[in-house]
């Protein structure tokens, strides 16, 4: 499955989708579940929203500065996504990072999702000194991020606010003869 | 509202005095068994029974009397406040006794002030005196009394049937009865404070269901109450604690309370939250919290929100009662709410409840609201969770899980279910360990349902542990426990059981799918598919799609040889019973469909099976032209696997489709609402195209 992950350090140095193409290793084609609203299952029991799961993902991360130039693998797996607190979460381990003390160096990734619909979160919030209009054109740019939750088929590009991330996908699915589906539900 | 906090039944109970009647014991003997005999021995007042008023007793009549009034007075002192004195009396039948003075015509009212007491301590906080004392038919005595022309014997009567009417045992009052109502309108209009704080206790106690609540708000009985919040303490406690009652869950009695006179009512109840009384406080802040709960509209002041959370997180470090209590209706008031629990965390709430936690015992009513309140600022709030996580309270919590009360390792389940929503507590698997684990699993085994219920609450959510370390959970045992109680007769414990049993399955390796399996057989699966509740269907469906997610060989597990779990799928498809049984039965046809071409048959014959009669259209038009969008999003993933394209039989399978009319459906579809259904719509019939290409070539 080709992916790319892309982080960069700050919102206006981030680069448009389509650049930085890297090929990551195949991976099984398991994709999204879907999310649900809570609804209560029986008296005494609150469902509350369930995630949507991905596999993992591969790509290359780019560092770019003054000094230097770096780039290494990264695998992604996101775990969870709860669309209604605008939090996603997962893990990203980076294989051969230069001065790492381990080979595989893993970090728990988790933040806030910026949306297309700026539900949740958004830059206006005055953290990054944003005004809402600039907030609203400076998305916009982003034609693909209105299809975050189609990223099992499309590139998708998924938003952090912070820590400041921005995670784009692209799956393929051209080994296998469909998706499967998998989820959780919590109490 | 509980009755502890509903006027003090105990304090109440030793407002009556015990006499001094010291002289009398030393030389009548004054053991429970001669006190009894000798009531009994008094017998009925000379000129009971002919409507004397006593005038004419002799004076052999009054030394008996006299004597009456004495046992009475010792039973009532020895009683008061005492329950094992209460129980030895009951057992030696002296209510009955007592109550009979009450109905004498020509009993003194020394007498009937004695009786009274006695059978109002007798009814208070023992639920078989309760009983005694209703069974000897003690209320309509008492009633009688409350026209007493003398005003001693009204205060006992309306005191005693006071204490009568805060036992759950006691029968409801029929206010729809317009005598009744009378009543209750005569007793709240009375001079008498004990006699109107009867009545604000009989409507707590009597007003349930909402006519009863619309015919008080009719008879004006709110606005009367409210007139009573300038009296004594306890009057006005009562009445509180009536105006809740009567607006509670009732968006119409809540609604013309709020409203009445400009909202009088509301904002006199407003002012008493800052009362010097805790309990009036803690009455005040229910009744606030009650009308929220039934008219939203007319409690919109997030101002007065945020006091209610101040004053309840003070009324917290209250002796007694009201700091037991405070913390359940903190509960309350932020339930389900994520604005209130934020502004709960801004006034330290997390903070100060949990360094009540930790200064009191774990053996203490309060700890086991506390436990509650602090579960529920964690049911939202990542920050409420992580604070939790990080205090010596998380210690605290791991000991109640094995304390000897059932309560508090229930309460303690709650936090832990509340904690493990945390997606971060899930990435990180950080309750994975053999601290939490082992003793919520013992906790499977617990004698009460109610405890299993609760451990079941937290292990579905640590069951979706994302690290390696799941494997730790799954070889504990907790497998083999779950399966058993999959087949409970109890529907929750089947429930909660299957659904942490699917949340274990998510994301499985192979191998340790096979584990789950073996241990809850593939006939156990069958029975739970069409199990007799929906809600067990359907949480059995999401562990089969779990089960047959990701790797085709898992198919082979619901196509196997006999069938015997796509058929069971097949049939509740086909009922339809239930919009979530439908959705996940989807998805598990969906994962099967994305297998090989022999799976992808299977999912074909379920959908349009070969029929001699081909009448009843399929299931899956039906489901496409749900309103359900989640249905429709299922669905078409189903359709989409198995016409996916570069498969070799696609072509034939939307043939079958397209004579079975499902295409045309989808092709209605090209404008659905739901973006997402409209992208998979144009995936399918793009897919169709592909394959008439392929086909051509």
């Amino acid at each position: 499955m080709p992916v790319r992950v892309v982080d960069t350090a700050t919102p206006s140095s981030q680069s448009s989708p389509g650049q930085d193409t890297n090929a990551g290793h195949p991976s099984p084609p398991r994709c999204v579940t879907w999310n649900r609203l809570p609804r209560s299952a029986l008296a005494g029991t609150r469902g509350i929203s369930f995630a949507m799961v991905w596999d993992c993902f591969a790509g290359t991360q780019n560092v770019s500065s003054l000094q230097k130039d770096e780039a290494w693998k990264v695998n992604v797996r996101i775990h969870g996504c709860d669309l209604e607190q605008g939090y996603l979460c997962g893990t990203m381990e980076a294989l051969n990072v230069p001065l790492a003390d381990t080979p595989v160096s893993s970090d728990l990734l988790g933040g806030e999702i910026v949306d297309a619909k700026i539900t949740h979160f958004s830059l206006a919030s005055g953290k990054h000194r944003e005004v809402p209009e600039d907030d609203i054109r400076h998305w916009s740019k982003f034609p693909h991020l209105h299809l975050f939750w189609w990223v099992s088929i499309n590139i998708s590009v998924i938003f952090m606010r912070s820590p400041f991330q921005k995670l784009e996908l692209k799956c393929t699915n051209e080994r296998s003869s469909g998706f499967t589906f998998s989820s959780y539900e919590l109490q | 509202m509980p009755a502890t906090a509903s006027g003090g039944a105990r304090p109440e109970e030793a407002a009556v005095t015990p006499s001094a009647s010291a002289s009398v014991a030393s030389c009548m003997g004054t053991r429970p068994e001669e006190l009894t005999a000798r009531l009994a021995a008094t017998g009925p007042a000379p000129g009971a029974g002919c409507g004397g008023s006593g005038a004419g007793v002799g004076a052999g009549g009054a030394e008996a009397e006299h004597e009456r009034v004495r046992a009475l007075r010792e039973i009532k002192n020895q009683i008061i406040g005492n329950r094992t004195k209460k129980l030895l009396y009951l057992r030696l039948g002296a209510v009955p006794a007592v109550v009979a003075a009450l109905a004498e015509a020509g009993a003194s009212p020394a007498a009937l002030v004695q009786a009274a007491a006695a059978v109002g301590s007798f009814a208070c906080g023992v639920d078989d005196g309760a009983r005694a004392v209703l069974a000897a038919g003690a209320v309509g005595h008492l009633t009688r009394l409350l026209t007493h022309p003398d005003e001693k014997v009204v205060d006992a009567s309306a005191r005693a049937l006071r204490m009568i009417y805060q036992s759950r045992l006691a029968p409801k009052f029929d206010v729809n009865n317009g005598k009744n109502m009378d009543f209750v309108l005569s007793l709240l209009n009375s001079e008498n404070e004990n006699v109107t704080e009867l009545a604000a206790t009989i409507i707590s106690h009597s007003c349930e269901n909402s006519s009863e609540q619309l015919s008080l708000c009719s008879a004006g009985v709110p606005q009367k109450l409210v007139s009573l919040f300038g009296g004594s303490m306890n009057l006005r406690d009562a009445c509180l604690d009536s105006v809740t009652a009567v607006i509670r869950n009732n968006r119409e009695a809540a609604s013309r309370f709020a409203s009445t006179d400009r909202g009088k009512g509301f904002h006199s109840v407003l002012g008493l939250i800052h009362d010097r009384s805790p309990r009036t406080r803690l009455l005040a802040c229910l009744c606030l919290i009650a009308l929220g709960d039934a008219s939203p509209c007319h409690f919109q002041d997030k101002q007065i929100k945020t006091k209610l959370i101040t004053v309840l997180l003070e009324l917290v470090e209250e002796p007694g009662d009201v700091g037991d209590e405070a913390p359940l209706a903190l509960t309350t008031l932020i339930k389900d709410s994520l604005e209130l629990q934020k502004q709960a965390l801004t006034t330290n709430a997390v903070e100060k409840l949990s360094n009540h936690l930790l200064a009191n015992s774990l053996e203490t009513r309060r700890a086991v609201t506390i436990l509650l309140a602090l579960s529920e600022l964690c049911s939202k709030l990542e920050e409420s969770r992580s604070q939790l996580m990080s205090v010596e309270v998380s210690t605290l919590i791991l000991e109640a899980l094995k304390h000897d009360w059932a309560d508090i390792r229930i309460a303690a389940c709650s936090c832990l279910k509340n904690i493990s929503r945390s997606p971060k507590v899930l990435s990180g698997g950080r309750l994975s360990c053999d601290t939490v684990i082992g003793p919520l699993i013992q906790l499977l085994y617990d004698s009460s349902t109610s405890v299993q219920v609760a451990a079941l609450g937290a292990i579905c959510n640590i069951a979706v542990n994302l690290t390696p370390r799941k494997s730790l959970l799954l070889h504990s045992g907790v497998v083999s426990q779950l399966v058993h109680l999959s087949k409970s007769m109890d529907p929750t414990l089947r429930l909660k059981s299957v659904w942490a049993l699917r949340n274990l399955m998510f994301l499985l390796c192979p191998k340790d799918k096979d584990f789950i399996i073996k241990e809850l057989t593939l006939s156990t699966l069958s029975s739970l598919i069409c199990d007799s509740e929906h809600f067990v269907q359907e949480q059995t469906l999401a562990l089969v799609h779990n089960l047959v997610d990701g790797y085709v060989d898992s198919a082979n597990y619901v196509i196997g040889e006999d069938g015997m779990v796509t058929d069971a799928i097949s049939r509740q498809l086909n009922n339809a019973s239930s919009l979530g049984v439908c959705i996940q039965g989807m998805f598990v046809l969906a994962n099967i469909a994305a297998g090989n071409e022999s799976n992808k048959e299977a999912v074909m014959n379920i959908l349009l099976p070969h029929r001699a009669d081909n009448i009843k259209p399929s299931f899956v038009v039906n489901f496409l032209q749900s309103k359900d969008k989640q249905l429709r999003v299922a669905t078409l993933w189903c359709l989409l696997n198995l016409i996916y394209p570069k498969c070799e039989a696609s072509s034939g399978r939307i043939v079958r489709l397209q004579n079975a009319g499902v295409i045309l459906q989808v092709k209605s579809m090209i404008n659905d609402p739901c973006l997402d259904c409209k992208l998979r719509v144009r995936m399918v019939l793009e897919h169709c195209v592909d394959n008439a290409d392929d086909c051509f070539m």
